[in-house]
């Protein structure tokens, strides 16, 4: 954390040599030092190189440009609040102490110099300057550190969630990669088409997230139901079909996650993803723009990924036949919009296939 | 050591070395540059030229020499000769002028006899 090649040098500005040999001199085992003859000179090394010095030694009368005017021209820098400035001076007037003051020099330092008490002002302040940057830095540092600590927790969090939906989808036989693609599938539809308009990133990556846990109320469907290679009965597809609800329930019932953006996309999700749009889906019978836009693109995402996968009771389809079945209405009822802007990058979500492939 | 003839004239020799952290070469060095230092010819000229702004800067450059090397007596002659000049008191700066005059040129006599 600290920093080696810290600012360690004096810049002194004096028009005359022994002024500036003498304190050069003074400093000499604590700090190396630089000179400038004269205002404009000492100003343009400070601008030029800020970081050099830490500390300058002004003198007020000087040719071309005088120690006052220095100052003000640091001053609208507000380089002196960086740098510790001392006017080194035989003008004990009142008007030019004043007017240091006001423009931010620290100390003001008579002519002729007396070492030990020139030694111990500007050192005092120099070190001053230095724990304050240092402490400005540890903060920093630490503020970072949290940052760090924050998006573990977040990355954390998302490895939780994802784990939780792929321990479900094992359940039935399936590989894991169900849950990773409907997130992808999900995120391109939203962000590559006209669909995720007015949504932030930030909120299509919630979605995205949101959409992995769409089926986490198959936790609550026996086995037997669930895994069975053959035709469901009424009776059985009645309890398959409380997936939505069981699974809203079980979020609801997660206080931790009921304070977060996320959990009310998840909530939405697992309640409405089998919703259709013709009003003719489950539980809730929702119609048109009565469904949320991302529960009706988890929706399509789903049963695009039912079609392309390979199930206990069916095969896989081909992408084409899968698309045709979609816009045919073969499978499911959607929205014109989200089937327009399904084929728009229906080419791109088959890459998706090529990511999280089936063994 | 040779610094200490200057003590003669006023000069507070242990000041002056002080100043110059016990570096006697370096305290040295910087009396025997009074030799070629030309501010008290250039002041004298704008006394006589009765230019306010010159003698102004050369009384204030040899005031701010005079303190860092402890030449005490033209120190404060100095000093006041500066506050004079900037009241406009050009009489009373002259008859301090006077005064730094002979001091000055026994300082310079000194500093040529030093090693």
């Amino acid at each position: 954390m600290v920093n080696e090649n810290e600012a360690k040098r004096l810049l002194i500005v004096d028009d005359d040599e022994m002024n500036r040999e003498i304190l050069a001199n003074i400093f000499e085992d604590v700090y190396e030092s630089d000179f400038a003859a004269d205002g404009e000179e000492g100003l343009k090394m400070i601008v030029d190189n800020q970081q050099r010095y830490c500390a300058i030694l002004l003198d007020v009368m000087m040719p071309k440009m005088d120690g006052l005017t220095v100052l003000e021209e640091l001053k609208k820098d507000d380089i002196a609040a960086v740098i510790p400035v001392f006017l080194i001076t035989a003008e004990r007037s009142n008007n030019v102490m004043r007017k240091g003051y006001e423009l931010g020099v620290m100390d003001i330092i008579e002519k002729p110099v007396i070492p030990y008490v020139i030694r111990r002002r500007i050192m005092s302040v120099v070190e001053l300057f230095e724990s304050r940057k240092q402490l400005a830095r540890r903060v920093e540092f630490q503020n970072w550190e949290l940052l760090e600590k924050a998006k573990e927790i977040i990355a954390l969090n998302e490895g939780l969630i994802e784990a939780l939906a792929t321990a479900i989808e094992f359940r039935d036989g399936e590989s894991g990669h169900h849950v990773k693609r409907i997130h992808d599938i999900t995120h391109c539809l939203l962000s590559q088409t006209s669909l995720g308009n007015g949504l932030t990133a930030k909120e299509i990556d919630d979605i995205s997230l949101a959409s992995i846990m769409h089926d986490v109320g198959k936790i609550a469907i026996p086995d037997a139901i669930l895994c069975k290679p053959g035709k469901l009965t009424a009776e059985e597809y009645a309890i398959m079909k409380e997936h939505t609800i069981k699974g809203a329930e079980l979020l609801q019932s997660i206080p931790v996650l009921k304070n977060t953006k996320v959990y009310e996309y998840a909530f939405d999700i697992a309640r409405h993803h089998h919703e259709r749009y013709d009003g003719k889906g489950y539980p809730d019978g929702l119609k048109g723009k009565q469904i949320s836009l991302w529960a009706q693109v988890v929706s399509l995402a789903d049963v695009y990924d039912a079609l392309c996968s390979k199930r206990v009771y069916k095969q896989a389809f081909s992408f084409d036949d899968a698309v045709k079945m979609i816009v045919t209405g073969e499978c499911g009822t959607f929205s014109p919009d989200l089937l327009a802007a399904f084929l728009q990058v229906e080419p791109q979500i088959r890459k998706i296939y090529d990511k999280y492939k089936e063994v | 050591m040779s610094l200490e003839k200057l003590a003669s004239i006023g000069v507070d020799v242990d000041e002056a070395m002080e100043r110059f952290m016990n570096n006697e070469m370096l305290c040295i060095k910087f009396f025997k540059k009074l030799l070629n230092d030309d501010n008290f010819a250039l002041l004298q000229e704008a006394f006589k030229s009765n230019d306010l702004d010159n003698a102004i800067a050369y009384a204030h450059t040899l005031k701010g020499v005079c303190g860092n090397l402890a030449i005490k007596p033209l120190y404060r002659l100095f000093d006041e000769m500066v506050k004079a000049l900037r009241n406009d008191e050009w009489e009373q700066a002259r008859k301090l002028d006077e005064q730094a005059l002979g001091i000055y040129e026994q300082l310079m006599m000194i500093i040529k006899t030093m090693a």
